[in-house]
């Protein structure tokens, strides 16, 4: 742990101007709501040592979370090539004042812009390598996430302790939602937050002092539902069923206790269902697996904590019940049918409801933990002394040794996956740059991707660094299987035909067999060998 | 108030650890000075100048990697001292990368040892000196004589069928195994 502090705090003092910007766009928008909602509700002022610890939580989880950025040369996997295209094109566009005419041709159909445009302002005004801001900025965010969880825990139950205890668990309870870093998630990662603040702002309106003028906090409600939908538009239909189980679960809280525990068992049945059909999907198994496999124990500690959440506060409990049963209903509803421009997509796709399962989850932990709390309380057999040692004893179980143990168990750095580009392959980047042709075009391994189960495939993407070659080179590059035999004729005739120079070789477990090239060496001519990257040029094409 | 002690005590921690680790920092560092540093792999000890291997260009030429973790190692050149007379090695910085720097110049054959003279381009300096065996570790180059580890899934290949544009295109949002997990292989 104390290397992990130790890196994070050399990613910090080596980028310490981008990662004060990022800290700062971050805290700035949320900071400024909460602000002009203050004092128009009903809440408690956070006493000044609990914000005071809270901002040594998030300062402390932006210097861990950066020590991600130790072992990482590029945003990781083949999402963030696009995201490091789309900051620099929009940073273009900002230099050159053309903005408006740039965003319609960055990605037609692709509008979810909100993070690239937040790295862009952040790359231009502080005059960053994009490359960095990515990497920094979504680690601040990934700190950034438990905030609201603590601000909506304590909302609900005055606790600083169970809004705590919740915020500890969104953070680094599952390795979900951090582990999307690996993925290139970033604009699902800002959607996240920007998600939770939307929760927080709706859940606090309804609370306003009588008499007040609501206009505003409705007004900066609807401009955070756009900004979210901008980060990440799948968020839009998480807020629409977050609405939707909140109202139902105020309307379940109304009816009598036996139909209440009635409906609460229909729904834990119908969730177990639709749990058991997520697992049996290939698919879509891997939703669950944060939750069910390291986290298991964390997960069976939140049920554990549900069921004393069940009494103190019914309709919390109701809401992430309902939340869980529509998020995963959403794997299997297909958008084809009244969105036809969207292929085979689902409401939610599996790796955002695998992202998004901590919300519920921790919510229910920081409910149960404040409702176990209470229950100290109430106790009035117990002395008030033995009371008191033994809420904080507690405390200090439920804060010190879950924290603890969480973290050590976390891994802060980035995962064998997903990390594309190691240091052999920046040298092979640079030695093509300087030793090939400015219109060579070069092949590099790719595989297709599957959105449904039953579905076709949409999409091809890199499985390996050569992905980087066009951002970082400007050759052009093509996509092959990396199971491609390269031995056939009719892979020669197929390149020779595309015009293709170049075979690029990467590290990653996908990449070409390079066995097969140098089996043909009147082929393929190795003319660059480093231990984890290779280049091949195509010589075989006068032959055929 | 009791808790007074107790959050400043916390800041104190916070800020210590990051001062302390900031001390070591390579922008904390002086410049180096005589005698030269002696250098070794990378994945042996990182530090602010270290060997990360060595590679091949075509079958005659060689490269060797370095790592300048403090920028001010990075612009160089290499002599490598041979019984026939020193050769010499001119160095890139990669461009996107400048940390990463190669040197190429006449190849060497695998498990020869050399002596590696680490000069700064500027002043011509005697920057850092190091003693290795060449070995064309995971590299495989014709000429030199290992095997490749070949992915399982790369064992039944498919002939060509060109599937992109020049540019990616932004993929559509995908399933596994596209996004594996941390316990899941990809």
């Amino acid at each position: 742990m104390w290397q992990v502090f130790l890196d994070g705090c050399s990613v910090l003092s080596e980028n310490w101007s981008v990662a004060l910007g990022a800290i700062g766009v971050t805290c700035l928008g949320c900071g400024l709501s909460f602000f002009l909602l203050r004092g128009t509700t009903r809440e408690k002022t956070i006493p000044w040592q609990s914000g005071f610890l809270l901002i040594f939580f998030f300062v402390a989880s932006v210097i861990l979370r950066l020590a991600f950025v130790t072992e990482t040369l590029v945003p990781p996997y083949f999402d963030s090539v696009e995201h490091f295209r789309l900051v620099n094109e929009l940073v273009t566009a900002l230099e050159s004042s053309a903005l408006l005419e740039t965003i319609p041709t960055l990605t037609p159909g692709y509008y979810h812009l909100g993070f690239h445009f937040l790295a862009a302002l952040l790359t231009l005004g502080l005059h960053a390598d994009p490359i960095n801001v990515i990497l920094v900025l979504g680690q601040v965010i990934l700190a950034a996430i438990p905030i609201p969880i603590f601000f909506l825990i304590r909302s609900k139950t005055q606790s600083n302790t169970a809004a705590y205890f919740g915020a500890i668990l969104a953070g680094f309870g599952w390795y979900m939602p951090g582990f999307a870093v690996n993925w290139g998630k970033y604009p699902a990662l800002a959607g996240l937050l920007v998600l939770e603040l939307v929760l927080s702002l709706a859940y606090l309106i309804p609370r306003n002092k009588p008499g007040r003028n609501q206009t505003v906090s409705i007004v900066l409600l609807i401009l955070w539902i756009i900004i979210s939908t901008l980060f990440h538009s799948r968020t839009l239909i998480v807020i629409v069923i977050s609405i939707a189980s909140w109202i139902a679960a105020g309307k379940m809280q109304s009816l009598s206790k036996h139909i209440q525990y009635l409906l609460l068992g229909i729904l834990l049945a119908a969730i177990l269902v639709l749990g058991l059909l997520i697992q049996k999907e290939p698919l879509l198994a891997l939703t669950l697996e944060p939750y069910l496999d390291d986290g298991i124990w964390v997960t069976l500690t939140v049920l554990v904590l549900s069921l004393i959440a069940l009494i103190k506060f019914p309709r919390g409990v109701y809401f992430c019940i309902l939340f869980i049963f529509w998020i995963f209903a959403a794997l299997f509803i297909s958008v084809s049918d009244w969105l036809p421009g969207f292929g085979n997509q689902t409401l939610l796709d599996r790796p955002f409801v695998e992202m998004l399962l901590y919300l519920p989850l921790s919510i229910l932990g920081g409910l149960g933990a404040a409702g176990f709390l209470q229950f100290l309380n109430t106790i009035k057999a117990i002395p008030e002394q033995i009371r008191t040692s033994i809420r904080a004893l507690s405390i200090i179980l439920l804060i010190g040794t879950f924290s603890i143990s969480s973290m050590m168990n976390y891994d802060f750095y980035p995962s064998d996956c997903c990390n594309f580009v190691r240091y052999d392959d920046t040298i092979a980047f640079d030695w093509l740059d300087r030793n090939t042709p400015p219109d060579a075009r070069v092949l590099i391994a790719s595989t297709q991707m599957h959105v449904l189960p039953s579905g076709p495939s949409e999409a091809n993407v890199g499985t390996d660094a050569g992905i980087w070659i066009p951002a970082l080179t400007d050759r052009v590059t093509t996509f092959a299987p990396f199971g491609i035999d390269f031995r056939s004729p009719g892979t020669l005739e197929g390149l020779c035909k595309e015009q293709i120079n170049y075979i690029y070789v990467g590290g990653t477990d996908q990449k070409f067999n390079a066995a097969q090239l140098q089996e043909k060496p009147d082929w393929y001519e190795g003319i660059l060998f480093l231990p984890n990257a290779q280049v091949y040029q195509i010589t075989g094409c006068t032959k055929l | 108030m009791k808790k007074i002690p107790l959050l400043v005590l916390l800041a104190l921690m916070l800020l210590t650890g990051c001062s302390r680790e900031a001390e070591l920092t390579p922008e904390a560092t002086q410049t180096p000075a005589p005698p030269p540093l002696s250098i070794t792999y990378c994945d042996i000890a990182s530090s602010d100048l270290c060997l990360e291997g060595f590679g091949q260009e075509g079958e005659d030429k060689m490269l060797i990697l370095f790592k300048a973790d403090d920028r001010s190692f990075a612009d160089i050149y290499v002599r490598v001292d041979q019984p026939e007379g020193e050769v010499a090695f001119e160095c890139q910085q990669s461009k996107n990368f400048p940390e990463n720097v190669y040197c190429l110049g006449e190849a060497f054959p695998s498990e020869s040892s050399i002596k590696l003279d680490i000069y700064s381009k500027s002043d011509a300096s005697l920057i850092a000196i190091g003693v290795f065996i060449v070995e064309y570790s995971g590299i495989s180059a014709p000429d030199v004589d290992f095997g490749i580890d070949t992915p399982e899934a790369t064992a039944t290949g498919s002939p060509f069928v060109p599937t992109s544009t020049p540019k990616p295109t932004y993929p559509n949002y995908p399933n596994y195994p596209n996004y594996p997990n941390s316990t899941s292989t990809p």
